[in-house]
């Protein structure tokens, strides 16, 4: 899976050194962060960490007990 | 911008936009909860749809000019305007991997039972990533090209399997009470529904803004005739079976038997549906590129497209564990969370550019 996220990466450089887009510093900076969350994820889920992780535990607890509440009182 | 989509391309990305996912997930919803009532749920729908297309009304009425961006600029000013928009980034890119995991539960599911999971994923990430890419009027005339073909094969392959329903099954009416019909209508009828609230992105992309409540009324209609219809045969050619099933409209399909030859048709299906699937992910890859060029104030949104789309690919895997996982997150936390993000963020948006006028300016 790493290897996939590498082509992700290598897409964008591609994209960097033929398309030459004018950029500013936010640019590089929201594009590095993208692509190191795609190659964090991808070690993550590759090297097995994946399943005792939750990221969105704190959607769950919030907004979980409100649909449930909905569900019960119908 | 001088980009523009027609009318009619932004009823068919608004269409696919919901069904793109819908037509394989909602007749699932239903069926959790009742079976021979679920065609009221899809009739439901509509009631939603109107509200949806208030809220779009409202919203181009008070800011009769530029973008949602701009709104929110006006409403809460640059800086708090972009922090707002930061839950329309977590929203979007939230809602794109729930959406990819779909599609690889769906894929593994029915034609690709051997394939890895992130080797699905990528190929449909490149896709939509691609279209992202191209912009969003190649993705308005995709959805205007395609529609033809897939309106044509739904009709054909949802009727084709009268030859074995049973319209008794329909009867008798609302025989447990009204209790499991609202209950299966939670998540359709207002996580689905909602969705239509991303018309509001295309305020200023659309060649007449003033008839955008209109076009999602239209967009809305059209849906709901096709939820009818597909729900209808899940009830008539299944029966009490569809509550076991995770795609109910396959199985739906799949009964089609005809003398030798005319069977297995749900490989069409399949297709039908993957095309939907992609129109639906560059729509809502769109949103999240576009969401995140206003909060980071990019220089555009075609920029992120592929860091964007990793970012999806490899968090669709990430969030969501398994069916089950996706499937309780889809009926238990995205109704309250859509109508949070969807209703709440222009409401405010709404509320604080009326309190601007009145007390400020």
């Amino acid at each position: 899976m790493i290897w996939f996220a590498m082509l992700f990466v290598g897409g964008t450089v591609a994209e960097w050194i033929i398309v030459k887009p004018k950029q500013k510093f936010q640019d590089w900076a929201v594009q590095l962060v993208l692509l190191g969350m795609t190659v964090f994820f991808a070690v993550l889920v590759e090297t097995d960490v994946w399943p005792q992780l939750d990221p969105l535990e704190p959607l769950k607890a919030v907004f979980m007990p409100m649909t449930e509440w909905i569900y019960n009182h119908v | 911008m001088n980009i523009k989509i027609s009318r009619v391309q932004l009823v068919f990305l608004l269409v696919w936009g919901i069904l793109g996912t819908g037509t394989i997930t909602i007749p699932f919803a239903i069926a959790r909860f009742t079976v021979r009532d679920g065609w009221i749920v899809a009739l439901m729908f509509m009631v939603t749809v109107v509200f949806a297309a208030g809220i779009v009304w409202l919203f181009n009425r008070s800011f009769p000019e530029g973008s949602l961006f701009d709104a929110f600029d006006k409403a809460f000013g640059r800086y708090v305007g972009r922090a707002a928009s930061l839950f329309g980034v977590l929203w979007a890119y939230v809602f794109m991997c729930m959406l990819v995991r779909e599609l690889n539960l769906f894929v593994e599911v029915t034609i690709l039972p051997k394939t890895a999971l992130y080797i699905i994923n990528f190929s449909i990430a490149v896709a939509f990533t691609y279209a992202v890419y191209s912009g969003i009027e190649v993705i308005g005339r995709l959805a205007e090209v395609f529609t033809i073909v897939i309106l044509a094969a739904y009709i054909v392959l949802f009727f084709l399997p009268l030859r074995v329903a049973d319209v008794h099954l329909l009867l008798p009416l609302v025989s447990s009470g009204w209790k499991p019909i609202l209950r299966a209508a939670i998540n359709p009828d207002i996580s689905f529904a909602l969705e239509l609230i991303a018309a509001l992105q295309f305020l200023h992309l659309v060649k007449d803004r003033n008839k955008i409540a209109k076009d999602v009324l239209i967009a809305g209609t059209i849906i709901t005739a096709i939820l009818l219809m597909i729900d209808v045969m899940v009830i008539i050619v299944l029966g009490p079976a569809s509550t076991y099933l995770a795609f109910p409209g396959l199985e739906v399909v799949r009964s089609i038997r005809y003398g030798q030859f005319i069977e297995r048709l749900d490989t069409i299906l399949v297709m039908i549906v993957l095309i939907t699937m992609f129109l639906k992910f560059s729509l809502f890859h769109f949103i999240l590129c576009d969401f995140l060029r206003y909060s980071f104030n990019l220089s555009s949104a075609k920029l992120i497209a592929i860091p964007a789309g990793g970012a999806v690919w490899a968090g669709s895997l990430l969030l969501f564990k398994n069916g089950a996982d996706l499937q309780k997150f889809m009926l238990f936390v995205t109704p309250v969370w859509f109508t949070v993000v969807l209703i709440g963020v222009p409401g405010t948006a709404m509320a604080a550019w009326m309190i601007r006028k009145r007390f400020i300016s």
